[in-house]
């Protein structure tokens, strides 16, 4: 890891197979659940694709949980200070308001200090409840089959595949305001790049200190 | 003489109908005997099963095993047959009298024993177990009241016995020296499929491929069905049948492979066929060595054949299936046929509406899978898909299965729950075959004195109660319209596996097999909506709906079916909220962006102005 990247090579790379899988996850969920809307791969096809890349997703979301929690960038995710609430608000009003009249971020990303409030509150609900419903709902409707008794003693399949299809739609809805997002940085290709070659950190970037 | 000569000769000595008949059967000689046990060459009395088959075999036992001597009070058995109009229960079938007239009405198609000997009848081994029995003879002597003659008559084919004014009389010179019946004439053997089909369907061998079967052909089980089993292509036959070229499959792929009914349909003691589960084997013990014995079964061959075989006795489903994904899954909420059985290629009746009969006692009928007149062999067979009903099966499992239903409309008297008797319905209709003077106002709309089809429905309430009031008037008291749904299973005429269903989106689909609209009839007399029956095991997956022109359809839904079907079902509430919650941000996204690419730009401009200002300024 370069000293001033923001994102380091495991961190994108986690990323970027997360990204693939959901995005075919979405694709092929999206088939398998109105066929008569989107046809691209046939429905048993698109049943099997979607069984394979969610074992991808599995391992490598249980890959990412073990690589943030040795290295401690888990701790990111986490609000700490006791100012959240006035930072976060301070982010609400850059959004709401100073973005458009040219003001500076409130806060300045750095090393260890990626999110700003507003995406550690969302970070935790995607990461640690709609991922984890997705997961575990997916993983019981491939498991009807092995396991018929304890899927039919939790409503069976008519609970499990319209939670897991609105899980589905929310995180769809969640991926557009994060690709939108994006584009909110210096330029509006600045955060995408430093998703792909890490980012640079600025001179003075430290764990205190500094506005984004 | 030449070595051509001599083998020619041969040959013929081997071809010859006496020498082929001279070939020994397994079965001996036998001695036909009347029910006092004496030869019937003797007495010129009828032949007694009992007397001459249960010398070796225990007809008495045989008889209470299974439902061919119970046909009709049996727990399979509905006490109502819609389809001929035959009614019978425990209280009717101790009176000689309405046993001969159900007889009649199931068109003499009952084994004998049981009640049917409060007339005379014994369980008619020969019907069965007869090479060639006469079918024919024999239900004449039924239904004609001849009922003691009825076992003898079967004999008619082998030549031992010929018409007699009311009865027979045996022709003694076929007999052999001893008087018995030769077993080279009777040629007693296992049921053939023929045996089987003369009560349970359309029943073809190889030899008839080319052969033309009519609806209105009175094969009841093929009329509920649509089904005929036949070995032979359907290509090959003479029916008009849709897309006939392509049909390069047999009628039903066990009857080409050599299957027979009495294959699956077997003696659950028949030693050959008797199997040692696993968990009944004896830990110390490889195999288990008594098994029952061969003369065991010939003396008491179980006829209860109740215990209806299922798929899984001889296929391991299991084990193949590869290409399906969540074999198991399918496995446990479908029945084979489901998926093997994906059409039938034959009509079938959808409606038999008794509601207001011909004068010859015949019902309305309506059926599937037939473009025109069911009677005319030119009439397009367009077959149909039968629609997937839920049906619980002995173990209690609930699985998807292919029925065809069918609506019947009859007139039930409230005061005994019974149907109304066909001659005292049309004796309410009709005089001489001419509409009754009272109904002809109502009924006779061209006024021509009789009741074209057309004219036989209950489409007003006017006719309902000018009926049921000539009803009261012949001695009904409380005549009600009763409307019922009928569903029939279908477990033959399956399909081989190129034409069994393997297209997943047949069912994960929005054209779901499961979801699509099944037609129940075209008409409702007296709007009345049929209920479905409950002495099945099945029950409907959807809800019944009177379409804008009258029709009744079924729609089914894959839900009321038992199952959450992956491509079919869904809950609408939870599209709703993912379609508001991608609006919702879609549009916060475009206002939001827009609104910063205007303002962005409007900065620019602005610094643009400024600088020039500046610059002048220094």
């Amino acid at each position: 890891m370069r000293a001033s990247e923001i994102y380091t090579l495991h961190q994108r790379i986690w990323h970027w197979v997360q990204a693939l899988t959901i995005g075919v996850l979405m694709a092929t969920g999206a088939e398998i659940h109105a066929p008569e809307t989107f046809r691209w791969l046939g429905f048993t096809t698109a049943v099997r694709v979607h069984n394979a890349f969610a074992a991808i997703l599995v391992l490598n979301a249980a890959l990412g949980l073990f690589y943030f929690f040795t290295t401690g960038l888990l701790r990111q995710y986490l609000p700490r200070r006791g100012d959240f609430f006035v930072l976060a608000l301070r982010q609400a009003r850059y959004y709401l308001r100073g973005m458009f009249r040219g003001e500076e971020h409130p806060m300045e990303q750095a090393v260890h200090r990626e999110l700003n409030p507003l995406q550690q509150v969302t970070y935790l609900v995607i990461l640690n409840l709609l991922l984890p419903l997705q997961l575990l709902s997916g993983i019981l409707i491939w498991g009807a089959q092995r396991w018929p008794a304890l899927i039919e003693s939790i409503g069976g399949l008519s609970a499990l595949v319209p939670l897991h299809a609105l899980g589905a739609g929310l995180f769809l809805a969640f991926l557009v305001m994060h690709v939108y997002l994006i584009t909110t940085g210096e330029t509006p290709l600045t955060h995408l790049r430093a998703m792909v070659d890490g980012g640079a950190a600025p001179a003075s970037s430290g764990e205190e200190g500094g506005t984004r | 003489m030449s070595r051509h000569v001599l083998l020619l000769l041969l040959l013929l000595s081997v071809l010859t109908p006496e020498a082929t008949q001279a070939k020994r059967p397994l079965h001996p000689d036998v001695l036909l005997r009347d029910d006092s046990g004496t030869p019937v060459l003797d007495s010129g009395r009828p032949v007694s099963t009992a007397r001459s088959c249960g010398e070796c075999h225990d007809t008495a036992w045989i008889a209470t095993r299974g439902a061919h001597a119970d046909l009709g009070l049996g727990p399979k058995t509905p006490l109502f047959d819609p389809v001929v109009y035959a009614f019978l229960d425990a209280e009717q079938s101790r009176d000689p009298a309405a046993v001969q007239g159900w007889l009649a009405a199931v068109d003499g198609r009952h084994a004998g024993g049981a009640f049917a000997e409060r007339v005379g009848g014994e369980l008619d081994c020969l019907v069965c177990h007869l090479a060639d029995p006469d079918d024919g003879a024999r239900r004449r002597a039924l239904t004609e009241g001849a009922t003691e003659w009825a076992i003898t008559a079967t004999l008619a084919q082998t030549g031992l016995v010929e018409p007699d004014g009311e009865g027979w009389r045996y022709r003694g010179s076929r007999f052999t020296d001893e008087g018995k019946a030769p077993a080279t004439r009777l040629g007693l053997t296992r049921p053939t499929d023929e045996s089987c089909g003369q009560c349970h369907g359309r029943v073809e061998g190889p030899e008839h491929r080319a052969f033309v079967h009519l609806p209105t052909d009175r094969h009841p089980r093929t009329e509920t069905t649509g089904v005929i089993v036949s070995p032979a292509r359907m290509s090959d036959s003479a029916q008009n049948l849709r897309g006939k070229t392509g049909l390069s499959r047999p009628w039903d792929v066990h009857a080409e492979r050599l299957l027979g009914c009495a294959t699956c349909h077997a003696a659950p003691n028949d030693p050959t066929r008797v199997a040692v589960a696993e968990d009944d084997r004896p830990e110390h013990l490889r195999a288990r060595a008594r098994s029952p014995r061969l003369e065991e079964f010939l003396r008491r061959p179980d006829h209860d054949f109740g215990a209806s075989p299922r798929c899984e006795s001889c296929h391991a489903a299991e084990r193949v299936h590869e290409w399906l994904p969540y074999r198991e899954r399918h496995l446990q909420k479908l029945e084979c046929a489901s998926c093997h059985v994906p059409r039938v290629h034959g009509a079938a009746r959808k409606v038999t509406d008794w509601s207001v009969p011909s004068p010859t006692g015949e019902p309305r009928l309506e059926y599937r899978g037939a473009q025109g007149d069911p009677g005319d062999p030119a009439t397009l067979i367009e077959g149909y898909e039968p629609v997937l009903l839920p049906r619980r099966d002995a173990e209690g499992r609930e699985r998807l299965a292919p029925h065809n239903l069918m609506a019947t409309w009859y007139w039930v008297d409230d005061a005994t729950q019974r149907p109304v008797p066909l001659p005292a319905l049309r004796r309410a209709l009709y005089r001489d075959d001419v509409v009754h003077p009272v109904l002809a106002p109502a009924f006779d709309a061209d006024g021509d004195g009789h009741l074209q089809e057309g004219e036989r429905r209950l489409d007003t309430p006017e006719k309902e109660e000018a009926l049921r009031e000539r009803l009261r008037a012949v001695g009904v008291e409380s005549p009600s319209l009763r409307a019922e749904l009928r569903p029939y299973a279908l477990n033959h005429g399956v399909a081989p596996r190129a034409f069994s269903t393997r297209d997943c989106e047949s069912c994960h689909g929005p054209a779901s097999r499961l979801a699509r609209v099944f037609p129940v009839a075209d008409f409702l007399p007296s709007g009345l909506v049929p209920t479905l029956v409950e002495d099945t095991g099945a029950r409907l997956s959807g809800g019944l709906e009177r379409l804008e022109q009258g029709a009744l359809v079924l729609r089914p839904t894959p839900e009321q079916a038992g199952v959450f079907l992956l491509g079919a079902s869904r809950r609408d509430w939870v599209d709703a909220v993912n379609r508001w919650a991608l609006l919702l941000v879609i549009s916060g996204v475009v206002l939001h962006g827009g609104l910063r690419l205007v303002l962005h730009s409007a900065r620019q401009r602005a610094a643009t102005l400024a600088r020039p200002a500046e610059e002048e300024s220094r």
